[in-house]
């Protein structure tokens, strides 16, 4: 890659990020707006949404619920997520064309109305309101995202080299972890991150079948907007945004710097057989 | 000469309620009123009651709820607090799937919502005869079926941003004047404007039809429609829209929060919105005698003028005094009190699938 | 081989098995859901309340009635053009950031794609507002630079939601894409240099076809997304961007569960057909770019 090439992505990559985070420093700006509705530039600025903030008892509880539910759903999403995807990508049975329609299905139905009919079906269970049919919904509603990344990068894992690996000895299921899995590493995380995301979101379906003495935070934050219309919200999304900077500049602390991309897949670069470049 | 309320009345006057709220109100019963008709259960009860999810209209009921629960210990009253669109459907499904186990036990509802659960066999009958207080309620907050009870009325008029809009809009037909053309917004979706079209082109609730027609032909008076209250603040705060019709009590509220905006019942006389307390199908007995109960005294004179204050609605208890700065606001004028319009929610429930529709098709795809 | 002498290679029966704990939470939840709304489907309802008996008239209004057709029609325009616009510009993001040597700047770049996601899309559209009004910041830049006379209409409009709707589905296409050219081998790149084919070659004919895998995936997310979105086309469409979500939403508010759960299907046909067609399009590139290695 020549440095001009090099500095073209980089511009590139500068234009995106700042239409990415355009809207978000709006959003941390009007966090510290003096007045309630939205005067644009702020007439002034003040902590006042911070300290509104504080006083609200609703968000503390609901903030934790959400990540509860959403990293209960994201393991759940992706070991059933990595398993179905190896059932399509590497097997062969019939019926697999629906079973693929099915795992994209919930993507794609409107959210409020699989709220709407959870609703009738927790009410007639009497199990409305738990958190486990919480964490149920949300993994069903995440579980097209992990399967989808998962098997595309599946396609691209060999699995000559597992079979190679089985031939020296080792059991499919070991084979698979320490041949396969690694290669997939940067799909696990971005089907975690994303899954994750999409959880702790999740409001139009959330906001069906929640109890209202247990809102999860985007719920919680819907309930909020339609009382009060000043930038309380804002000020959350601020600390959310910052609280998000916050770990992954821990993460690179623990990590190393270069560790966290290594995290993410760059050291796989590395032919796991030598000679396998040649191929 | 309306009085114009300056945010520095608004917060007096609703810390004078409170402040009043607390000493006892305006002398009248201070100590719980008698039992209805029969006893109050003594075991323990528990009881949900619905509350508007909007501004400070959670207010009086968390107060009175409080207060409730200190002097009956075996009663517990817990709050659901939702919006109409959420929050019906729900109990509805509920009704369906359990009816021996509502969502709610009693709350309060608008009108359109009341009219909707008499279609669904949703509230019981009010035995007012066992409600001390329902006496003082003026007559057309009562029910000839008894299916609930008034306890305040908000009104729909125009609501108009002061720094953009002079002089202000006087009448319905401000919305449709060319001189505001590209300048009106409306709610998702709102058919009262159709209404007063419809019986100003010879038709009616009965009868839409012409109001559709003449919006369809006027709907570039609308720059957006808005779903959310914080865009609804928003559009019209910042002159993307700053003409609209919408309810007394969120008007003042935001007007309340620093934003300029006004509003003024048109002269041909504002839309009067009943709030109506109801008790909800399928309550056991003991929750019934409770719900009984927890209704007369909302209707008190007391707790009916602390509804009126934190949500700014018309109180339904004739005793009730409104503090000076409430009554000089021009919604609870003498004048326009008395040319409130009313309409039959029963017609409006029947054909909200219907209106609902006719508003994307004819005007929402027009704009 | 172990693979059993009469079944074809790669024939697991036991496929089932690994499917069990996906199939099993989908058919909890999300397939007794199905079943509920598809027994609405059938349910009258007149005047607004739910009458006794069934009916398919539910069926017949829908897919006879223009206006929903007119609703269907703008919904896969929006799906549409956002996956076009996502493939457009993710694509080559992901490119950037996969190619970024210095790890700082590959993290900022992942954070501000990841970023977004955390603030709700309320809070978000009022961010949206200021930045496409009519005085907005946007317009403001163009009438200053006199490309436009008078103030370009984006926000409450088409072109609104679909730059909202790319802004919040954009880390949809990057990550998958970025995930596949991580798997890419790199002496393939070097492989094609030493055959003699400048930069441009490469990666049409040897980064782009082996990654096509990962665009599919992308365009998969984001067509599926953006067909299903409600709240973004509600906010900053001002009422003019009329979607299928947004009517099944009204519908349950109104109370119209048979026909929300009709549109619901509907809408879920649509996906799988879209979806289905842009597999079979992309079959055969796909499979070259597995056979390839």
């Amino acid at each position: 890659m020549t440095s001009s090439g090099h500095r073209i992505l980089g511009l590139l990559l500068g234009a995106v990020a700042a239409f990415m985070l355009a809207p978000i420093a709006i959003v941390i700006v009007n966090s510290f707006n003096s007045v309630p509705y939205g005067a644009w530039p702020p007439p002034g600025y003040s902590l006042r949404w911070y300290v509104n903030l504080s006083q609200q008892t609703d968000f503390g509880d609901a903030a934790v619920r959400s990540l509860v539910v959403g990293a209960v759903a994201t393991a759940l999403a992706l070991v059933a997520g990595t398993l179905a995807s190896l059932a399509l990508v590497r097997f062969r049975f019939p019926g697999k064309a629906a079973i693929n329609g099915l795992l994209l299905a919930p993507m794609v139905v409107p959210k409020v109305a699989i709220g709407m009919a959870a609703f009738t079906l927790f009410v007639r269970l009497h199990v409305y309101g738990t958190l486990w049919t919480l964490m149920i919904a949300h993994t069903a509603l995440i579980l097209p995202f992990a399967v989808t990344i998962i098997s595309g990068a599946l396609l691209r894992v060999r699995p000559e080299l597992e079979q190679a690996a089985q031939d020296l000895g080792a059991s499919p299921a070991r084979a698979f972890l320490t041949v396969a899995l690694p290669q997939l590493r940067r799909a696990l995380v971005a089907a975690a991150v994303l899954s994750f995301v999409v959880s702790f979101d999740e409001v139009d379906a959330s906001i069906f079948m929640v109890s209202h003495a247990d809102p999860t935070l985007p719920v919680a934050m819907y309930n909020y907007m339609q009382k009060y219309q000043d930038p309380t919200l804002a000020a959350l999304s601020t600390i959310l945004v910052a609280a998000t900077l916050l770990l992954a500049v821990l993460l690179l602390r623990s990590f190393g710097i270069s560790g966290l991309s290594e995290m993410v897949g760059r050291a796989q670069r590395q032919p796991v057989i030598p000679g396998e470049a040649d191929a | 000469m309306a009085k114009q309320l300056t945010r520095r009345d608004f917060l007096i006057m609703t810390s004078a309620a409170a402040a009043l709220a607390a000493c006892g109100g305006t002398g009248a019963s201070r100590a719980a009123s008698p039992s209805p008709g029969g006893k109050l259960p003594k075991g323990p009860v528990t009881v949900t009651m619905f509350v508007f999810l909007g501004g400070d209209l959670g207010k009086m009921p968390k107060a009175f709820a409080q207060d409730y629960m200190s002097r009956h210990r075996n009663v517990k009253i817990e709050i659901y607090e939702d919006s109409n669109t959420v929050g019906y459907p729900k109990m509805l499904a509920a009704k369906q799937t359990t009816p021996n186990q509502p969502l709610v036990n009693f709350g309060f509802f608008n009108a359109q919502t009341t009219a909707q659960g008499i279609l669904d066999g949703m509230w019981n009958r009010l035995d007012y005869d066992a409600m001390s207080n329902v006496k003082d309620v003026l007559p057309i907050f009562r029910r000839e079926d008894r299916y609930g009870i008034g306890v305040g009325s908000d009104q729909l008029g125009l609501v108009y941003n002061t720094r953009l809009i002079s002089p202000a809009p006087t009448s319905w037909t401000d919305l449709w004047d060319s001189k505001y053309k590209g300048k009106v917004t409306f709610f998702d979706y709102y058919w009262y404007p159709v209404y007063i079209a419809a019986k100003m082109n010879g038709g009616g609730l009965q009868n839409m039809q012409p109001g559709w027609d003449f919006w369809k032909a006027h709907a570039k008076q609308i720059r957006t429609i808005v779903t959310s209250n914080p865009q609804y603040l928003d559009v019209l705060s910042n002159g993307t829209a700053p003409l609209t019709s919408y309810f007394n009590g969120t008007a003042l509220q935001w007007k309340g929060g620093g934003a300029p905006l006004e509003y003024v019942p048109p002269r041909e006389g504002a839309i009067s919105v009943p709030v109506y307390l109801q008790s909800v199908q399928g309550n056991t007995n003991d929750q019934n005698e409770v719900v009984t109960d927890i209704i007369n005294q909302m209707l008190s004179p007391k707790w009916n003028q602390q509804w009126a204050v934190t949500s700014v609605e018309v109180p339904t208890n004739q005793k009730v005094q409104l503090p000076d700065a409430m009554r000089s606001l021009p919604a609870f004028q003498r004048a326009t009190v008395e040319k409130l319009q009313t309409v039959d929610w029963t017609v409006v429930a029947r054909n909200n699938a219907d209106w609902r529709q006719k508003w994307d098709q004819d005007i929402k795809a027009n704009i | 081989m172990r693979a059993p002498a009469r079944r074809p290679a790669g024939w697991r029966p036991d496929g089932y098995l690994f499917l069990l704990p996906a199939l099993s939470v989908l058919v909890l939840f999300f397939l007794a859901a199905m079943a509920v709304l598809l027994s609405f489907s059938f349910e009258r309802f007149v005047g607004g309340r739910f009458l006794p008996g069934t009916t398919t008239g539910n069926f017949t209004t829908f897919l006879g009635g223009h206006y929903y057709w007119s609703v269907i029609a703008t919904t896969v325009k929006l799906g549409t053009v956002t996956t076009f616009l996502c493939a457009l510009i993710g694509y080559p993001t992901a490119y950037a950031l996969n190619a970024m040597r210095r790890p700082l700047v590959r993290n900022l770049g992942y954070f501000a794609l990841f970023a977004p996601l955390l603030t709700s899309v309320i809070v978000r559209s009022y961010g949206w507002s200021l930045l496409l009004g009519d005085h907005g910041f946007i317009n403001q830049i163009l009438l200053s630079l006199h490309v436009v006379r008078t103030p370009v209409p984006m926000l409450y409009e088409f072109s609104g939601v679909v730059i909202a709707l790319v802004h919040i589905l954009l880390p949809f296409m990057v990550f998958p894409v970025v995930s596949v050219l991580g798997q890419l081998d790199p002496a393939l790149k070097l492989a094609s240099a030493d055959l003699g084919a400048n930069r441009l070659q490469t990666f049409f004919r040897v980064t782009l076809p082996l990654t096509v895998q990962g665009l599919v995936v992308g365009c998969e997310l984001v067509f599926a997304l953006s067909i299903s979105a409600f709240a973004t086309p509600s906010l900053l469409g001002g009422g003019r961007v009329q979607v299928l979500p947004a009517l099944i939403y009204n519908e349950v508010g109104g109370l119209n569960w048979p026909l929300a759960a009709v549109e619901s299907y509907a809408l879920l046909v649509l996906a799988l057909a879209v979806i289905g067609i842009f597999t079979l399009l992309l079959r055969g590139p796909v499979a070259r770019s597995r056979g390839a290695t």
